[in-house]
């Protein structure tokens, strides 16, 4: 499929703009749009006309979403013209020429089904892909496999993506590993496992238990037996040890009992009732001491008393006394300084009114005060006279400005009354830029001719033998390379045919020398008998034998003559054939002994002969080759014979042929731009030529022996000058005519201000008149106004003054009177005299005497109550006392004492005989208690028989062994309790169970980690197997074409790739200088990386177009890094690769433009303009 | 008359393939066959059953807990506390425990013998109980054929542990036909050792009541026990009763329409909340398997842990933390324009297609891969290997079942497939 017409008729910035590629043929489209041109946008266009508007596109800035457009004329493969539309929307989004909607199958199948992914990737090349290429080629290190695959693919990153998928894959897994996600996973799954085997409970641990519980329990069982029969044993004797102490004690209480006189005891309730009465009459007596002692005291205290009527009876007046002192001092105190506040005063108004201009009495001043109403005319009057001044000044100052102005700006426009036009200047200017830079083109040609001359002559000498002018080199006629590579194939076959028989040769001639050596060797050790000697030996023997036969026979041997019998002869003969049987016997006897040496001997013969043979069959072959060498070289000089020297070897000549058509072709450039360089040297010419007669007819100095860009800028100032005049000109006769308008404005405004301020004036004098002023300066007449306010103010401060003075003298005389008559009731030692503080002295005085008389008159009455309450007291205890002393004596009698002593005596023997009964009886009870139901009498006597000594040893004994039985009690209980909890733990809950849960929750965690290991690790293996499969299928022709590719794209820098193994037996690509330099990728310069990619691409892409659809390529400014040789070629290999499918190249650049269009042949390229 | 028929309790046997995560409901899962016996115990005792049968596989075989055996025991007691007698068969796996050799029961707790039919009869209620023990794990001939005569106007019950005509997922033991069990002439036929509830026949009834819980993706949908109500020797009632406490169901969710993974969320989100809204009021393991030909196809290939990880988080919100999410299963497919495109290429990514295609075929491909996973395989648990979904990576079958996600993940990293 090919575009025949590309028609935006609305989208993004085009509205109904048109390409047009027809009419069909194998060409390239050079699409040029300068930036803003719409060049992403066409892009954009083409991909959403095969495809679809997306829903989201931004295209629909300028035209309605409804509304946009794309429309082509494609040819199909068949060759028949379709016409199609775009449109914008979610269905039926294609349409024909009569806007009715088609399927979308018939776009389908013009793109045989390639998708829009596919078309983006495949069929479009662009700059950032190449340059992301170009690195992943160095990055990957130009692996073989990855870079077939990724120029196949048309994607990128896949040895990124292998690289990605391993590691990501070790993250979670690594043989060794331990902190690997999965590692860690299966570690978890182990220990778990152990702690279920751990917490598992079997049969055997059950019964084990539960044998030993029992087992425990029974010995638990005995050991608590034993230890109740030694408890009770003990319980026993102690019981007995106890009772053992009772009985003493018994005993000797009941002695002592009988020792005591038998008498009438005092009973306790009479030892209570004396023990009362002595207490009372005992404490009776201690208060009556007391008593006395106290009143004593009292009456001597109220003896040392003052007295103090009178003035406690003032103590009224002399407390109020006390409270005026305060007001009385600070009355004397600010008395006098009252009084010279008020003749300050009275001064301070005098001075002012004085000061006035029309001096006033201070009454007059009164009358004369102004009423708020007046101050507020004042004010109002001052205020509007301010404004009119300022309004009035500014007026006045913009007038002065505007006039400055408007006379500045006549004087200007008349100054550039007449100035010439600058717009045919400006058009021929523009017309010479957009022919672009000549001059710089110029320049380009010349230096590229200078450097083509300077190889051609460096370049001819290396074209030595031959030796000629650079014109002859043209028509040279040399062999061509395929004559030259058939030459050196048949010399190579040659020297290879050569060197075989040499090798052949000294072969068998080391063979024969080796045969020959051996024979000689075996010869020196004697002679060798022979199968042949042996035969001789035989025949000699045999023909001797049947003489001698014969003889004895006929006594005629065969062939002779009959003889007669000579019997000497005959002896003679048989010693004769003795001897020939010895010798073939001997001969017989050696073949067999030395048979070794016989058989190397054979075989060493026979040896010698054959190599003999090979080695004449060698020499002839020699000499043939011989014949045909000559042949060859008779051949190979005939080819060169037309140029006319004599050839080298064919290598060497291949090279020459090399170098000779890069020669040629540099001299084929050489005079392409010298043909270039005359045109654009007319054409600059021209230029400067116009330029000059413009800036004549401007009246304008004509710089000389300027280039034609200097002329373009000097052209491009006058231009500007010129009319930035003009435009200055017009702007003041505009300017002027507005400053004269604002003008006439400002001064009827002016007048306005003035009639204001005359009315002002008359107000102003109508007011003035009612005051005493002589000037007619308001400021005047607002000094009048405070000091009429001020005197008004002090008159009245004045009266207040007089008031209070008065008040306080009046208060002074009153405290004084009432001091002096308390002073003279009860300070007769003050005297008659009075100072000023004496009203103050007084009064303390007398409030301290008031105080001490108060305190006094308490203490007296206070002391006489408690001595009232004394003797009350007294009284009561004296009767208490001879109470107690009656009842004593009643007790005495009633048990028969004659003293109260001999009573207390008495009383202490009844205690003891009572206490001693009571003990008794207590160890009885006692000791019934540890009878424990026996006769306690019997028992008593039965202990008083006990060994006392031998209770302790045996008690001793007991609480031993009791002591071990209890620690082996504890013991086992303690073990019991370990055992019965083991057995819980086991035979509650659910320990194992819980365990085996976890374990298999670690076993569960495993297995989605696994899967996503093995995830990664197929995809990176499947990945691999078929890079590796990709590479040996597509290795060879890929490469072949790409060599090719890559050569041209770098203009013969290169000769091509090739490929070769790394350091860790990788394979990779390298590149082949040209000289055969072999380079890494890393290596490439990243201009020559991005060449390699394309080459790779381009290969690819040709393979795969051979088999597939052939759908237009979209290539969008990819030389960006490229030179402009490089650029060149690259244009010229897209021109080719047009005749396999349409290539549509588009560009920013003018530049790449012109390149294609000295690249390319005219007939093979067409150039488009880009407009919206 | 009412009894309760269980069978295949499995007791102690744990849960497979939970791996645990934060939000899991880990307390459910803890001890749920325990839960599920108890939870058999305390239905009788409310039912006021007259007995229990259990048609075998008390125990998981190669469980060797003793803890287990008591605990069971502790069980039974509760029962015949509550004069619920218990009538018990041998399964294979009792019949390889350890545990059930040396276990005492409770003395209303009749297990039935293994070296003949056995014939107990209850005269109260007229009933006769037919039933025999496997003597050793495998037995593989018919023993319902050499039990009793039915006990004339009597209740027959048969006790039977067997795999009936063979059920998939069960060994082979004990064989029988409908018909073999017909022609006794029984009432009721109180089978085990099926874990799914199958009713085989009606005249008479043969009943699988299924195991008391599922213990894995295998074994889904609810689990219980058979309650059977008999009135004047013919049976009124057949009912099912479910005492699993967590059950295991898959959701397949069709993400044809979905274009991204927030609307594959979305769409898991609904179906969750689908089957939750219907289902009982109690932990769930459930598998999500996202199916179709859907846009999101490679997308979540890309994104797959975080996909896993996503719907979990989701699952505990909706769910309050009472669903496990067991796995989350990729079988989406890209939609078929795509794979239409996808094929169509003629450049080396349609080569690289092909050749993953063709893949799951190449025998000696999957072998060669098997062992680029060597490393792997040698430090797996072997348990893996086990189980209900074993994974097996020297299988050249397990590692042809990877290579559609494979296939997704590579394609979709290559090409870049992510949507923006």
């Amino acid at each position: 499929m090919q575009f025949l017409e590309i028609e935006f008729l609305k989208f993004g910035c085009f509205t109904d703009t048109r390409l047009d590629l027809g009419p069909a043929g194998p060409r390239l489209h050079v699409i040029h749009g300068p930036n803003e041109a719409g060049k992403s946008t066409a892009l954009r266009g083409l991909t959403d006309f095969l495809y679809g508007i997306p829903n989201r596109s931004t295209d629909n800035f300028l035209h309605k979403n409804t509304d946009l457009r794309i429309g082509a004329r494609l040819l199909d493969d068949d060759g028949r013209e379709h016409r199609l539309i775009r449109r914008k929307g979610n269905k039926e989004t294609l349409l024909n020429s009569a806007g009715k909607a088609v399927d979308e199958s018939r776009l389908e199948a013009l793109l045989h089904g390639v998708p829009r992914e596919v078309f983006e990737t495949e069929f479009r090349l662009d700059h950032p892909l190449m340059v992301q290429g170009g690195d992943e080629l160095r990055e990957g290190k130009g692996d073989l496999a990855s870079s077939l695959f990724q120029a196949g693919a048309g994607v990128l990153g896949v040895q990124r993506l292998q690289q990605e998928l391993g590691e990501e894959a070790e993250r979670l897994f690594k043989r060794r590993g331990s902190t690997q996600e999965l590692n860690k996973a299966i570690e978890l799954w182990k220990e778990r496992q152990g702690r279920r085997r751990e917490a598992m409970f079997l049969v055997t641990d059950w019964k084990n238990l539960n044998q030993q519980v029992a087992q425990k329990t029974q010995e638990r069982k005995q050991v608590t037996e034993e230890h109740t029969a030694l408890a009770t044993e003990r319980q026993r004797l102690e019981r007995y040890q106890q009772a053992l102490r009772l009985v003493t004690g018994y005993r000797q209480k009941q002695a002592e009992l009988a020792a005591l006189p038998q008498r009438q005891l005092v009973s306790p309730a009479a030892r209570e009732a004396r023990a009362r009465a002595s207490q009372v009459a005992a404490e009776a007596q201690r208060k009556i001491a007391e008593l006395q002692v106290r009143q004593n005291r009292r009456q001597q205290e109220l003896a040392g008393l003052p007295e103090s009527g009178s003035l406690l009876a003032d103590k009224p007046e002399i407390e109020a006394l006390q409270q005026q002192i305060g007001s009385y001092e600070i009355a004397t105190r600010d008395l006098s300084k009252l009084q010279q506040q008020l003749q300050d005063g009275q001064a301070d108004n005098r001075n002012r009114l004085e000061n006035l201009t029309e001096a006033l009495s201070v009454e007059e001043a009164a009358r004369l005060r102004p009423t708020a109403a007046q101050r507020a005319t004042l004010e109002k009057l001052l205020r509007s006279r301010t404004q009119l001044d300022t309004r009035l000044e500014e007026l006045e100052k913009q007038r002065r400005h505007l006039e400055s102005e408007v006379r500045q700006l006549e004087a200007e426009v008349a100054a550039t009354a007449s100035l010439p036009d600058p717009l045919p200047l400006r058009s021929l200017l523009k017309r010479i830029a957009s022919e672009g830079n000549l001059s710089a083109m110029n320049d380009e040609v010349v230096r590229e001719l200078a450097q083509a001359e300077r190889r051609l002559q460096g370049g001819l000498s290396q074209l030595h033998p031959w030796q000629g002018t650079i014109a002859e080199l043209e028509f040279l006629p040399t062999p061509t390379t395929e004559t030259i590579d058939t030459f050196d194939t048949e010399f190579r076959n040659l020297a290879s045919d050569r060197q075989r028989l040499d090798g052949e040769h000294r072969r068998l001639q080391r063979g024969l020398d080796d045969a020959e050596q051996e024979l000689q060797q075996l010869a020196a050790q004697g002679d060798v008998p022979t199968e042949a000697d042996l035969l001789a030996a035989r025949q000699r023997r045999d023909g001797l034998w049947s003489r001698i036969r014969i003889a004895w026979t006929d006594g005629v041997a065969p062939g002779e003559k009959a003889t007669r019998q000579d019997p000497e002869e005959n002896t003679l003969r048989a010693e004769e054939l003795e001897s020939a049987i010895a010798v073939s016997d001997d001969i017989a006897d050696r073949l067999r002994r030395e048979a070794d040496r016989v058989a190397r001997q054979a075989t060493l013969l026979a040896n010698r002969d054959r190599l003999t043979r090979e080695s004449n069959r060698l020499r002839e072959e020699q000499q043939a080759l011989s014949q045909t060498a000559g042949e060859l070289s008779a051949r190979w000089l005939a080819c060169w014979a037309p140029c006319r020297f004599e050839p080298r070897s064919p290598a060497e000549m291949r090279s020459w042929l090399t170098h000779h058509r890069a020669m040629q072709q540099l001299a084929r450039q050489q005079a392409e731009g010298l043909v270039r360089q005359a045109d654009l040297e007319n054409r600059l010419e021209r230029q400067v030529q116009q330029i000059a007669e413009e800036l004549q007819r401007l009246q304008e100095t004509i710089p000389t022996g300027r280039s034609v860009p200097q002329l373009l800028e000097y052209g491009t100032g006058v231009v500007e000058r010129l009319e930035a005049r003009q435009l200055s000109r017009v702007t003041a006769g505009k300017q002027r005519e507005r400053f004269e308008r604002d003008l006439t404005d400002l001064i009827a405004a002016e007048q306005q201000e003035r009639e204001r301020q005359a009315r002002w004036l008359g107000e102003w004098g109508e007011f003035v008149r009612s005051f005493p002023v002589s000037s007619n300066d308001p400021e005047d007449l607002r000094t009048l106004f405070a000091t009429l306010e001020a005197v008004a103010h002090n008159v009245a401060e004045q009266e207040s003054l007089r008031r209070r003075i008065e008040d306080m003298r009046q208060h002074i005389r009153q405290v004084s009177a009432v001091a002096q008559r308390l002073a003279r009731t009860h300070l007769p030692e003050f005297g008659p005299e009075f100072g000023p503080e004496s009203p103050a002295r007084i009064a303390k005085e007398l409030n301290e005497r008031v105080a001490r008389a108060g305190r006094a008159a308490g203490q007296r009455s206070q002391l006489e109550e408690d001595l009232s309450e004394a003797r009350e007291h007294f009284a009561a205890v004296e009767a208490q006392r001879a109470q107690a002393a009656a009842e004593l004596g009643r007790l005495a009698r009633q048990a028969g004492c004659q003293s109260e002593e001999e009573l207390a005596s008495l009383e202490s023997e009844s205690v003891r005989i009572e206490a001693l009964q009571q003990e008794l009886e207590g160890l009885r009870t006692e000791l019934s208690h540890t009878a424990a139901g026996r006769d306690l009498d019997e028992f008593i006597h039965e202990v008083a028989l006990l060994n006392a000594d031998q209770i302790p040893v045996r008690l001793d004994e007991l609480q031993r062994q009791l002591h071990e039985l209890d620690e082996r009690r504890t013991q086992l209980s303690q073990e019991l309790g370990q055992l019965q909890g083991e057995l819980t733990r086991h035979t509650t809950g659910s320990l194992a169970s819980d365990a085996e849960q976890e374990a298999r929750e670690a076993l569960a965690a495993i297995r989605p980690l696994a899967e996503q290991y093995a995830r990664l690790r197929l995809a990176q293996g499947l990945l691999r197997r078929h890079l590796e499969a990709y590479r040996q299928q597509n290795q060879d022709p890929v490469l072949e074409r790409a060599t090719i590719l890559f050569s041209r794209l770098t203009n013969g820098a290169f000769e091509g790739i090739k490929p070769d193994y790394d350091e860790k037996d990788r394979k990779i690509l390298k590149g082949v200088r040209n000289g055969g330099d072999e380079v890494e990728i890393a290596g490439l310069s990243a201009g020559t990386r991005d060449q390699l990619f394309l080459a790779l691409r381009l290969a690819s892409l040709e393979r795969q177009l051979a088999s597939s659809a052939r759908v237009p390529l979209i290539v969008d400014d990819i030389l960006i890094n490229f030179d402009d040789h490089r650029s060149r070629s690259t244009l010229a290999v897209l021109a080719e690769f047009a005749a396999q499918t349409q290539v549509l190249f588009l560009t920013h650049h003018p530049r790449l433009v012109d390149l294609a269009r000295e690249a390319v042949p005219a007939d093979q390229l067409q150039v488009h303009e880009l407009r919206h | 008359m009412k009894f309760l028929h269980a069978a295949d309790v499995h007791l102690d046997s744990p849960l497979d393939g939970l791996e645990r995560y934060e939000g899991a409901p880990v307390e459910q899962l803890r001890g749920a066959t325990r839960q599920a016996l108890k939870n058999l115990v305390e239905f009788a005792i409310q039912q006021q059953v007259d007995f229990v049968i259990i048609a075998g596989d008390v125990y998981d075989g190669d469980w060797r807990d003793y803890n287990t055996g008591l605990f069971f025991s502790a069980q039974m007691a509760e029962l015949t506390r509550a004069g619920i007698p218990v009538f018990v068969i041998k399964g294979n796996h009792d019949a390889a425990s350890q545990v059930s050799k040396s276990l005492t029961l409770p003395a209303r707790v009749h297990v039935f013998s293994h070296n003949r039919p056995e014939t107990v009869r209850l005269p109260e209620f007229e009933v006769a109980l037919h039933g025999q023990s496997y003597a050793e794990r495998a037995v593989t001939e018919d023993l319902s054929r050499n039990y009793p005569a039915p006990v004339s106007g009597w209740f027959n019950i048969g006790l039977l542990h067997t795999s009936a005509t063979g059920r998939e997922g069960h060994e082979n033991y004990a064989p029988c036909t409908i018909e073999g069990l017909r022609s006794k002439g029984y009432d009721y036929w109180a089978l085990g050792h099926v874990h799914q509830r199958e009713v085989l026949c009606e005249d008479p009834w043969i009943v699988f009541p299924g195991n008391l819980q599922g213990r894995h993706i295998r074994e889904t949908g609810p689990k219980g026990c058979t309650l059977v109500t008999v009135d004047r020797g013919a049976i009124r009632q057949v009912q099912h009763h479910n005492l699993d406490v967590l059950r295991w169901d898959e959701l397949a969710i069709d993400l044809t329409t979905a274009h991204d993974l927030d609307s594959v969320l979305s769409q898991t989100s609904k179906a969750l909340s689908a089957h939750l809204d219907t289902g009982d009021d109690l932990a769930w393991a459930l598998r999500l398997r996202f199916t179709g030909a859907s846009p999101a196809h490679a997308s979540l290939a890309l994104r797959r842990e975080q996909l896993v990880a996503e719907c979990r988080a989701l699952a505990a919100n909706l769910s309050a933390n009472t669903v496990w999410i067991e796995k989350v299963k990729l079988q989406t497919r890209p939609p078929a324009a795509q794979v239409d495109q996808l094929d169509d290429r003629a450049d080396a990514v349609g080569d690289l297609l092909k050749f993953l295609r063709d893949a799951s075929s190449n025998e000696a491909l999957l072998t060669d891969l098997a062992g680029d996973l060597a490393d792997l395989t040698q430090k797996l648990p072997t348990d893996l290997n086990d189980g209900p979904e074993p994974l097996n990576l020297h299988d050249p079958a397990t590692i042809a079942g990877l290579l559609p996600e494979v296939e997704a993940l590579l394609t979709s990293r290559l090409l870049n497939q992510e949507p923006s």
